[in-house]
């Protein structure tokens, strides 16, 4: 039997299609409270925990199957396209082939699925607390201490009122004037084997032990609780891979701007492709 | 060699009115830009004006390394200059942006909202050479179509990387379930199909170019409906 079609362009161009149509669909879910609700509590968990979710919920469940049924079978065909199509051009040393960086490309581009995919299954999910100064949580095997909030903006914008609500928007679409992340910062002190790091995080600056990033996401101040001071919403998050998975990501980035050079190159000296 | 190298000796009739409208504009959208942001703490990077003037400004880069050598080809950058026009009478319908978001602080979330009209400025430019192709083959314009695509796709990773490093270091999280990352997901992957079209399926050189410029022009409209919708 010819196995042809497992690695041709157009079984690729199918997936690629297909899954682009399943995104689309996904967008279509996402119109829906219930369905909108699925994905966001999936957001905050590992996918081993994501059964209840999932049974409450089937057509989310069903469109998930789908896509990464998809996305299997886009990875199978770009494994085979690799290996029986882009390798030759590596093994017969056609450095001048504009297929040369094809294989790179593709590689990183599966290097980069393969990141999402442990992302995914073993590290999405996160610790998220509110603490005063000198309240401590654990994380793992992390005890993280908030000894200091450093908060040097108007703290009336961000006292809630009755109803748990302040006068500011959501802290992305804040006005510099009402909070500007540049000067306020928390510092933190984060103890791991009877060894104890001190450092400050700041909005979009977090601290990194390890692999742990703590993270200072808000500051509030409780309705009635002027008193107890400011506090800060924290999330730490254990992430071993994101390095290598942003190196992938930049590897790829590299390689298509290598591939757009050397197009470029090439035309300018023969006019063609 | 092809033909359209040989005929290159003089430059095509109206040539100089190309150039002139070229540089024009070109004047006006890096004018505009300045005056945008000169007043401004903040880089409006999110804004619609600033969307509508990149992805002008972009289409008009893509025709500066194209040597316009026939009337085939000037045609190819009146196009455009009409589409860049359209876009900067459309951009001075909006009110001049003001925002001083924390948002548009740090680099990655300034990056991720330029990369898109980035790529549509490359998309449009690309998808014009290919409609022009779909008519009359030219191997230049083919060249330069196909780099064009790249940089839109290219541009496009860039900002979806940007954005995801963005959200790393805000939330601790790269990504997630959310209609913004389907669509996002959707556009890239759409971006890839353009350079996965089977040769096979189309007879002739022009319907493949026809093929690549409808997708290319969906792709277009999708990031442009997105946006202002």
């Amino acid at each position: 039997m010819k196995t042809n079609w497992l690695y041709s362009m157009r079984l690729a161009f199918v997936l690629i299609a297909s899954v682009s149509l399943w995104f689309g669909v996904g967008v279509l879910l996402n119109n829906y409270q219930v369905s909108r609700n699925a994905f966001s509590a999936l957001n905050e968990l590992p996918m081993a925990q994501w059964g209840d979710t999932l049974i409450n919920t089937p057509i989310v469940g069903l469109w998930l199957l789908v896509l990464f049924g998809l996305m299997a079978m886009l990875a199978v065909n770009t494994v085979l396209c690799i290996w029986r199509d882009l390798m030759p051009v590596w093994r017969q040393k056609r450095w001048r082939s504009p297929r040369i960086v094809m294989m790179p490309i593709h590689v990183l581009t599966l290097l980069v699925f393969l990141f999402h995919g442990v992302d995914l299954v073993f590290i999405h999910g996160h610790d998220k607390v509110m603490l005063h100064e000198g309240e401590s949580f654990q994380s793992g095997q992390y005890k993280i201490t908030l000894t200091r909030i450093n908060y040097r903006d108007d703290v009336a914008y961000i006292t809630a009122n009755a109803d748990g609500k302040s006068k500011l928007k959501r802290i992305t679409h804040r006005d510099l004037k009402e909070f500007d992340p540049r000067h306020n910062d928390i510092e933190l002190s984060v103890t791991v084997n009877d060894k104890t790091y001190h450092g400050n995080a700041k909005f979009m600056a977090p601290f990194n032990v390890d692999n742990l990033y703590v993270m200072v996401t808000d500051f509030s101040v409780g309705f009635g609780e002027e008193s107890k001071g400011v506090k800060a919403q924290i999330i730490a998050v254990h992430n071993p891979i994101v390095n290598y998975f942003y190196i992938c990501y930049v590897a790829l980035i590299l390689t298509l701007l290598f591939q757009i050079y050397f197009f470029w190159h090439r035309n300018r000296k023969k006019g063609t492709r | 060699m092809d033909s359209t190298q040989v005929k290159n000796t003089n430059p095509p009739k109206h040539f100089w009115l190309g150039s002139l409208l070229i540089v024009g504009l070109l004047c006006a959208c890096v004018s505009q830009i300045m005056i945008i942001n000169v007043n401004n703490v903040l880089f409006q990077g999110s804004s619609n004006s600033m969307f509508l003037l990149s992805s002008s400004l972009m289409m008009l880069l893509s025709l500066l390394p194209f040597k316009i050598t026939d009337q085939y080809q000037l045609k190819f950058a009146l196009i455009i200059c009409f589409i860049v026009a359209v876009f900067l009478g459309y951009q001075y319908t909006f009110d001049i942006p003001t925002s001083n978001s924390a948002m548009l602080l740090p680099i990655w979330s300034q990056l991720f909202f330029l990369s898109r009209p980035v790529a549509v400025g490359f998309g449009i430019a690309a998808c014009v050479g290919y409609l022009l192709q779909s008519r009359n083959k030219d191997y230049h314009l083919d060249n330069h179509c196909h780099m064009l695509s790249l940089l839109a796709g290219t541009a496009f990773l860039v900002g979806e990387v940007a954005g995801n490093f963005w959200a790393f270091l805000g939330w601790g999280k790269s990504w997630g379930w959310t209609g913004h990352f389907y669509v996002s997901a959707l556009t890239y992957l759409l971006l890839v199909l353009v350079f996965h079209l089977p040769k096979a399926w189309f007879n002739s050189a022009s319907r493949l170019a026809l093929g690549k410029a409808v997708l290319l022009g969906f792709i277009c409209l999708l990031i442009l409906g997105y946006k202002f919708s």
